[in-house]
């Protein structure tokens, strides 16, 4: 139980136009195109068009726009 | 909360800015970003070349800010009204049967400035006090209990013995109209003779005894019998329904919910009566179980005849006058008779001997 309420690994939860983003470390770049995030000493790329970031706390974030591609 | 808009170039950049100084956006609507109070001087620190503009508080903050004087005012009235409305009397509950001391309790009570939308009092003590004081005679015990805005007044009347009672002076009067047949008395002055009509309080034996032109008040004992004439309507209808109880029964466990019954288990009989044979009631809740002993019984339908209509009314008029062991119907006769299509009924003229004892009592 106390994993599940303190959960502490990274996780992306993709749907159509969002991709929601837990666990990340900072972000890199934000751009219309593209956003670049660290996680675990690895990066995310999102690339799209008319990205935007709709929420950004402590530990997660929360992406929309026309994603095209996603690179771990 | 607040809602503060960015003004400047390359948005993005500024929300990295405040990602990497562990800043907060709870929500982000083209450059208008929704982050904690707390957060703003962190975030006028870092603006640089943009500008900050405070679009709104949220929260509990929006709300002081919407409340305005009328509001304010109207807020302090309504609770100023709830107070004073909280220390009223607005119910006044007499607990008693007796009219008369309810009467004389209302008046007692008003006296003292207990009433309807007066305010409720600290010293219903006293009050009670003087209350019994000034009518010994009548009332034995009295509180007076205030339960939220409802004073309840509970009284104890003082009973007054019947031997007590008995040895007072008395006459003996009629208690109906009827002509005198029979005095039967151990005590009092007998005044009126047999066989003549009185009236209703005529004095049939006297308390006052005149002797040697002295007068002695005694308590007359003694019944006084008279003949009383009745005249009773009674109709019947030709159809009747004839029960006759079987040795079939059954035990059934009802609950009953305010004025609802279900039985658990098991069907009513199509007729039946119940007997109720224990019960447990919640003192809480509106509920009652109960183990009734249920008998079957079966309903006939039956069309009289006019002579069997007529007979059964004259049972059910003669039903109708009570009567105790020394007393009797002298005559009956049949004044009136209507037939209908359902029904028929009767006017019957009765003379009953009868006890019309009444005392008044003497001062």
């Amino acid at each position: 139980m106390k994993n599940q309420i303190f959960e502490t690994k990274f996780k992306i939860n993709i749907t159509e136009s969002n991709i929601n983003i837990v666990n990340y470390n900072k972000i890199i770049e934000i751009n219309d195109s593209n956003i670049i995030i660290e996680y675990n000493n690895k990066l995310l790329k999102i690339y799209g068009n008319n990205l935007t970031i709709k929420k950004m706390i402590d530990d997660e974030i929360l992406i929309q726009g026309d994603i095209t591609s996603i690179n771990l | 909360m607040i809602k503060i808009k960015i003004i400047g170039p390359r948005f993005n950049r500024f929300l990295k800015r405040l990602n990497d100084n562990n800043i907060n956006v709870y929500k982000i609507n083209n450059n208008i970003i929704t982050v904690n109070e707390n957060d703003l001087d962190k975030i006028n620190n870092l603006k640089t070349i943009y500008d900050i503009e405070i679009i709104e508080y949220a929260g509990i903050k929006k709300i002081i800010k919407n409340i305005n004087s009328i509001f304010v005012l109207s807020l302090i009235i309504s609770i100023i009204f709830l107070y004073i409305n909280s220390k009223m009397i607005l119910n006044i509950n007499i607990i008693t049967d007796d009219y008369g001391i309810k009467k004389l309790l209302n008046r007692e009570l008003k006296a003292n400035n207990i009433k309807k939308y007066s305010f409720i009092k600290d010293n219903y003590d006293q009050i009670e006090k003087k209350i019994i004081n000034n009518n010994k005679k009548k009332i034995e015990w009295l509180e007076i209990e205030n339960t939220g805005t409802t004073i309840n007044v509970k009284v104890q009347t003082r009973i007054i013995n019947n031997l007590e009672k008995q040895k007072k002076p008395r006459n003996i009067i009629a208690k109906k109209n009827a002509i005198l047949k029979n005095v039967e008395i151990k005590s009092g002055d007998i005044i009126r003779e047999n066989n003549v009509y009185v009236k209703k309080g005529d004095v049939i034996v006297s308390g006052i005894i005149s002797f040697n032109n002295i007068n002695e008040l005694v308590a007359c004992e003694g019944n006084i019998y008279g003949e009383v004439w009745y005249k009773i309507k009674t109709s019947i209808p030709y159809l009747i329904k004839e029960e006759k109880t079987t040795n079939q029964k059954q035990k059934i466990i009802q609950l009953t919910f305010l004025n609802n019954k279900i039985n658990l288990f098991k069907r009513n009989y199509n007729n039946y009566k119940n007997k109720e044979l224990y019960s447990f009631k919640s003192s809480l809740f509106p509920l009652k179980l109960s183990l009734i002993e249920q008998t079957n019984v079966i309903t006939n339908e039956r069309i009289l005849t006019l002579e069997e209509a007529l007979e059964l009314a004259k049972k059910k008029s003669r039903d109708k006058i009570k009567l105790n062991e020394k007393e009797y119907i002298i005559s009956e006769k049949q004044l009136k008779e209507s037939i209908f299509n359902s029904k028929i009924e009767i006017e019957m003229f009765y003379s009953v001997y009868e006890d019309i004892t009444e005392y008044e009592y003497l001062e």
